[in-house]
């Protein structure tokens, strides 16, 4: 018999997999919403770390406008959101920029992100290599030690037993002279790196022809910035129909952009290959930049045109499908070019010299390399690890600082501090950020307190135990000592960061020792510490000296002396003094 | 007298109730492998976002891209199109840059998992770690591009762009999903 009270058992189980199904639904809903959720907060937050990065931009345009007076911002709205800045002073040279983006508003923010970051009024350096040296190159006597890597763009000159305890590099040598060269007679600005009127002036090209068929070793062009560009990239392009030749490109190099400066400097570029030009054939030099309308760049024209061997050019791209050229007229932008093909060694008396590392040269003769050896010819030197004959010889390289650099340093410790007239010759309990002319001659025992950068246009000369010290507000930043004259000194001297991060303290000569070979840094032995750079002139280290860094145009160690170094100072800030242009310091950035 | 039911009567009634509970299992079936399916695709996008916020927050702030951790002869990780090997100065307690110190964010396939390690100087005040950001991972790829957005080697990267796929049995068939970012080293 049927019972009627069992009827409802397919709605029981309809019921049930209606409950499965609508469950299953609600998690697909769920997990799509919360993806969309998330999803849309990336967006947002990736929006939000832009608008911060926005911040910062105003911040630096802001800094480098109204100084000091500079704070921040509490909120700003740009687009979909907004940012807010605020200003710290690190210390006397450096402030920390904290920037949040916010989307879509401060007050009920659905994302927000945070990027920090330093400026630092001065320019950021960076020492590659522990000893750095030019065309002058190194010259060791006997039984000196070098610790560390040595890279060298002049010969390797070495007496008896001496050691290198790292890779030892010689760059093919340059010709003494410019082969091409312009500078103006009618000067003008050329200005790129941005839209000026309607033009896109990003790729400019100047055109030559070398007189001798030689490879190339390094450019010199005459530039200076406006705002802080970033480095770009120069090449060397084969000629087609009066037009760069975008599919032959024969080498290229960086451009570095804290070598440039306000004013116009002639700045060295140096290849990552030293292709051969041939004699009476047009080649181009290119720039390559990025459209940027606050931060770009002015390369020196001549509108009388005095230059006979080419001409100039730009181009909103070089490298697209019909690039369009279009001429700069009247103009030659000014420019040097250097040949290579000098031979260069490394080279010692029979007792022969040890390489720890690798041994780059085009000769290499009375070594005994442990690592590999890279060479055109090898005499009598023993391989450790493997021989790579034929080898090309290595480009060489930029210094870290440029004559522009340089110059800017003393024009800044004039607009700091004016200038003072007379020799200096008891202890000062100071030197503070400004020209001195005449001689700083101190006996022993001073203890001096540094606000760079100072300016000595006579010689730094002192005996024994002075301290010299960047004075502590510095903080992380380093400073510098520039020095037209000599710089001598006896024993124990040491020149003293302001012990912060990697601050540090340069004493730099410009005194050139190119034609008459009197050293234009000469340290006596024992127990002087500190970094020294003379771009023209020759270094004699001494004995049993501390070095951070060294980097000159020659270096000479007589006998039984030991360099030691630490390596890789990678990012150094220079302090300019309240006058001094912001600049972002490398490696800061941060974002949350 | 009790009547039964009729011969016809009880076909109908069964084939009526195999119709019915074949749409229901049809229904029940599709149901949970959509719910499978998707599941594994909102697990897969949350992954998947997850890791590119981790991967473009540590290139932006990375100095450069390294060649290879350890730096040197014989290393344990090489940057390459698989392998990821960021270089970041090293920081102090105070958030200050120790000169000549640097820790590593190191980026890796590890069978199908994408693993993170960050490996730090000792003197470092970073944190090291070594943890799973993606799962069910099939392929990864990591491009090194210059400013102008050309290939180049990793130690001349100016900015890195990196794809994601992943791939999981979601009912009885595969889901993959595929994810690109791209983030410029601003410390470089």
């Amino acid at each position: 018999m049927i019972k009627l009270n069992q009827s409802g058992q397919i709605l029981s189980i309809l019921m049930v997999a209606l409950s499965i199904i609508l469950t299953g639904a609600l998690v697909t809903v769920a997990g799509s919403r919360l993806f969309y959720e998330t999803s849309k907060y990336a967006i947002f937050s990736e929006a939000a770390v832009n608008l911060a990065e926005a911040g910062i931009d105003k911040a630096l345009a802001s800094l480098n406008k109204s100084g000091d007076d500079y704070t921040g911002e509490e909120e700003t709205f740009l687009g979909d959101g907004s940012y807010s800045v605020s200003v710290t002073a690190k210390d006397a040279s450096t402030k920390i920029i904290t920037s949040t983006g916010f989307i879509p508003n401060k007050a009920n923010p659905k994302a927000k992100r945070t990027v920090k970051i330093q400026m630092s009024q001065g320019v950021g350096v960076a020492f590659v290599y522990g000893v750095q040296v030019g065309e002058g190159g190194l010259e060791l006597g006997n039984s000196n030690i070098v610790t560390g890597s040595v890279y060298s763009n002049g010969n390797i000159v070495a007496g008896n037993s001496n050691i290198i305890s790292g890779d030892a590099w010689v760059a093919g040598g340059a010709q003494p002279n410019p082969d091409q060269q312009t500078d103006c007679v009618t000067c003008d600005d050329f200005i790129f790196g941005k839209q000026v009127g309607s033009d896109d002036r990003l790729d400019v090209a100047q055109s030559f022809r070398p007189a001798m068929t030689q490879t190339i070793n390094k450019i010199s062009l005459k530039l200076k910035t406006v705002g802080n560009p970033p480095n770009e990239i120069v090449r060397i392009l084969e000629d087609s129909g009066g037009k760069p030749d975008k599919n032959n490109v024969l080498t290229q190099g960086t451009l570095y952009s804290t070598l440039v400066t306000s004013t116009y400097g002639w700045i060295d570029v140096t290849f990552d290959s030293s292709p051969t030009l041939n004699a009476d054939t047009t080649y181009w030099l290119v720039i390559d930049t990025s459209a940027d309308t606050i931060n770009y760049w002015s390369w020196q024209n001549d509108l009388a045109q005095s230059y006979t061997a080419g001409s100039a050019k730009w181009s909103p791209k070089w490298d697209h499908g019909a690039a369009v050229w279009n001429a700069i007229n009247p103009g030659d932008l000014s420019f040097k070019t250097y040949m290579g093909g000098v031979i260069t060694s490394i080279r010692a008396a029979a007792n022969k010299i040890e390489i720890g590392g690798d041994a780059h040269a085009n000769t290499i003769e009375n070594a005994d390399i442990s690592g590999d050896a890279y060479y055109q010819s090898l005499i009598n030197s023993d391989v450790g690890g493997s021989s790579h004959p034929g080898s090309s010889d290595p480009t060489p390289k930029v210094f870290p600082i440029s004559q522009a650099n340089i110059q800017d340093w003393r024009d800044k410790a004039y607009q700091n501090g004016g200038e003072i007239i007379g020799d200096i010759t008891s202890c000062p309990p100071a030197l503070n950020s400004q020209r001195i002319i005449g001689n700083v001659n101190l006996g022993s025992g001073c203890s001096v307190t540094v606000t760079p950068p100072v300016h000595i246009v006579g010689d730094l000369t002192m005996d024994s135990n002075n301290v010299f010290r960047l004075a502590s507000s510095y903080g992380a930043a380093s400073g510098v000592i520039v020095v037209d004259g000599k710089i001598s000194m006896n024993s124990n001297n040491r020149f003293l960061g302001t012990g912060v991060g990697a601050s540090l303290l340069m004493a730099l000569s410009t005194y050139d020792s190119r034609s008459d070979g009197i050293s234009a840094v000469v340290l006596n032995s024992q127990g002087n510490t500190g970094v020294f750079y003379a771009d023209k002139g020759i270094i004699e280290p001494g004995t049993n000296n501390q070095f951070k860094e060294l980097t000159a145009w020659g270096i000479r160690l007589i006998n039984g002396s030991t360099i030691n170094y630490e390596t890789g100072l990678s990012s150094t800030m220079f302090s300019s003094g309240p006058t001094g242009s912001y600049s972002i310091v490398k490696g800061t950035y941060q974002v949350d | 007298m009790m009547k039964g039911f009729t011969l016809v009567e009880m076909i109908i009634v069964m084939s009526l109730t195999v119709i019915v509970s074949g749409m229901l299992a049809a229904i029940l079936i599709n149901n949970t492998e959509l719910v499978y399916k998707e599941t594994s695709r909102v697990s897969q996008g949350l992954d998947l976002n997850d890791a590119l916020v981790n991967l473009k927050s540590y290139i932006r702030q990375a100095q450069i891209v390294a060649v290879s951790y350890p730096e040197g002869p014989s290393p344990t990780y090489t940057s390459s199109s698989t392998q990821l090997v960021l270089k970041f100065s090293s920081l102090d307690a105070n958030g200050e840059i120790i000169s000549n110190a640097y820790d590593f964010v190191i980026y890796i396939q590890d069978q199908d998992k994408l693993r993170v390690l960050l490996i730090k100087d000792a003197a470092s005040s970073r944190r090291q770690f070594n943890t799973i950001l993606a799962k069910n991972v099939d392929e990864i790829d990591f491009d090194y591009l210059d400013a102008a957005g050309d290939s180049t080697s990793p130690q001349d990267a100016k900015k890195v762009r990196v794809s994601i796929t992943l791939k999981q049995k979601a009912g009885s068939k595969y889901e993959t999903n595929i994810a690109t970012g791209e983030a410029n080293l601003r410390n470089d």
